[in-house]
């Protein structure tokens, strides 16, 4: 027979497939399944129950067909079922910030993007995880196996397991039921090291910037250069800082150490529940519950401490500071600078309360007795006979008097217990170890002391029992600083 | 519970107010006078009513009278300064439930609260 008029086969590359060919000159009556049953086992074909099915419909196909060659399937094979690797699927997405952007000034790929709806903050954008306890991190999927393919010749083809997961993770974390992975601690989830984790302290190797965005922890935060101006840092424990501290904001929990100073040009501002240690402020507003330590000069800043200051090489030059506590300076003011106050035996943040406390007692005891008189003038002028309308105001006025009475028996124990802890921080003192300046302004119990000519130091300036400030020179006893100070009424 | 205030002395119904708060009602509506009471049954569906005698536009008694012959059934504390017998006497045939004269004291209002609920409950 001609090769041109035989049946072929022909197997796909992959091996899943077979086609049987009807050459154009084949007698089509021939076409028979045994000889389509021998041309496929001729070429290694498995003969299936399938494949015997597809050969029947070829035939009857083959046959209704025009002239010509024809050619159709009549054997598939399985390709085979690689496994999953395991995976993690998080869903940081409702922990975390969003992630940071492009800078401001990088050119958006999409020129002709429209811009967002909402304003963006590129401030806010934080690349920090900050996880409580107890928040589903992610779901671990584990590796699943692969299923073996066949091909039409009935060789196995071989499939691949997905790789196990390695993910290695600390006594911060756990992985529950439904292999969800649950943090067991509030702090900042790490996945940069072999081993994932919450850490309580967010440690920044750069500056916070851009980058970094503005960073708000529940635990402390270790900042190895500096602070860029606009940026916030935010941690409710300590905060230390080894670079610059520019025009930003910072609040710590606990402690600030502002190893690199704090230049805050006017805008710059620290709230410190703890201490705040810092090497110089410059233009900062503080507010400081703790200690203040510094290490050179307090510069023009508004300060506000409930603690003691203690700058014993280092000075306060202008600006106001309040402090509660002793205050340990080289020199207070400089010569040419704008006026250095300092108000000492002040407690911050407890007098203002004390005084609108008292003013609010004041008021009450005020309304109180115009209800009392008014209820006393009813009593007297009505006598026996007592109207309707009278009786109706007594009602009201016995009412009134009962709750103005109420929120004067909370008022004042809360004065008294606001005046006892106030006297208790209260210490109006100042040790200077080199010298006062000139026009250097002390503010305490009411007056104002503005110095005339330089104090040398080591001095020692206190109040006495009279509310009048004393300064006492090594050595010496003490005389009214007021001898030596324009004295005037503090505004 | 639902409680309507029927007074209009805006610092008495503070003063009701207050007291049926520390009690634990919190579901409290108020009305300046009989009229403005009636336009709030309806809608509010009081199950005790505290009434005040001596109102412009309608006085409790009319309101009282006028609630019941609606068909209004809670019961009602009339918070009076008619402390007469002969008064109280017409209060109670109007369907009042019980009364407080004033000046009361919290304790008492309290307690006429809880007397006039429970009688109405075993009734």
């Amino acid at each position: 027979m001609d090769d041109r008029c035989e049946l072929k086969t022909k197997i796909s590359q992959d091996g899943l497939s077979a086609r049987l060919i009807v050459p154009h000159d084949f007698d089509r009556s021939k076409l028979v399944p045994e000889l389509c049953d021998a041309m496929l086992m001729r070429a290694g074909i498995e003969l299936t129950t399938d494949t015997k099915k597809l050969i029947k419909e070829f035939i009857a196909k083959a046959q209704a067909a025009p002239e010509g060659e024809f050619s159709e399937v009549i054997a598939r094979g399985t390709a085979p079922s690689h496994g999953e690797d395991g995976h993690i699927e998080w869903h940081l997405d409702k922990l975390q910030q969003p992630e940071s952007e492009p800078l401001p000034d990088t050119p958006s790929p999409d020129a002709n993007a429209k811009p967002a709806e909402e304003p963006v903050s590129f401030y806010d954008r934080s690349v920090f995880t900050v996880v409580k306890t107890g928040d589903v991190l992610g779901t671990i999927h584990h590796a699943t196996p692969g299923q073996d393919g066949r091909d039409v010749t009935g060789k196995n083809l071989a499939s691949r397991d997905g790789k196990a997961l390695d993910f290695k993770y600390d006594e911060s974390i756990m992985v529950g039921r439904g292999y969800k992975i649950i943090a067991q601690a509030d702090g900042m989830l790490d996945l940069s090291g072999k081993m994932a984790c919450i850490r309580d302290t967010i440690e920044v190797d750069n500056y916070v910037d851009f980058n970094t965005g503005n960073i708000r922890f529940n635990g402390s935060v270790v900042i190895r250069k500096g602070i860029r101006d606009c940026f916030t840092v935010e941690a409710e424990k300590d905060i230390e800082v080894h670079g610059l501290i520019e025009a930003a904001t910072v609040i710590a929990g606990g402690d600030l150490r502002a190893l690199g100073g704090f230049a805050g040009r006017n805008s710059g501002m620290a709230s410190v529940r703890g201490n705040l240690h810092a090497k110089y402020l410059d233009a900062v507003k503080s507010k400081v519950r703790g200690d203040l330590q510094v290490d050179r000069e307090i510069i023009n800043c508004n300060t506000m401490v409930l603690g003691k200051i203690a700058s014993p090489q280092g000075a306060i030059i202008g600006g106001e500071t309040k402090s509660a506590g002793v205050i340990e300076v080289a020199e207070l003011g400089a010569e040419g600078l704008p006026i250095t106050t300092v108000q000492i035996g002040t407690v911050p943040h407890l007098d203002p309360l004390i005084h609108k406390l008292s003013t609010i007692i004041s008021r009450l005891v005020e309304i109180r007795q115009k209800l009392v008189d008014e209820q006393e003038l009813i009593q007297k002028s009505s006598g026996a006979r007592v109207t309707n309308a009278h009786k109706e105001r007594l009602c009201e006025l016995m009412y009134e008097i009962a709750e103005v009475q109420t929120h004067l028996d909370r008022a004042e124990p809360s004065i008294e217990s606001a005046k006892e802890k106030a006297e208790g921080m209260r210490a109006a003192e100042i040790y200077v170890g080199k010298k006062v300046h000139p026009n250097t302004v002390l503010i305490c119990s009411g007056l104002r002391y503005r110095i005339k000519n330089e104090l040398r130091g080591p001095l020692r300036i206190f109040l006495d029992g009279k509310g009048q400030l004393q300064v006492q020179y090594d050595g010496a006893p003490p005389a009214m600083l007021a001898r030596q100070a324009e004295l005037g009424e503090a505004a | 519970m639902k409680v309507l205030l029927v007074d209009d002395s805006k610092t008495m119904r503070n003063i009701q107010k207050g007291i049926l708060t520390q009690l634990g009602y919190t579901q409290l509506e108020e009305a300046a006078d009989g009229l403005d009471a009636l336009s709030k049954v309806g809608a509010f569906g009081p199950q005790l009513l505290l009434v005040d005698w001596n109102m412009p536009n309608m006085d409790g008694l009319t309101f009282v009278k006028k609630f019941r012959s609606q068909g209004g059934t809670a019961p009602i504390i009339m918070v009076t300064t008619e402390a007469e017998k002969s008064r109280v006497v017409e209060a109670i045939k109007a369907g009042v439930n019980n009364y407080v004269v004033k000046p009361f004291t919290p304790d008492v209002l309290s307690e006429r609260i809880k007397e006039t609920l429970e009688r109405c409950a075993a009734a």
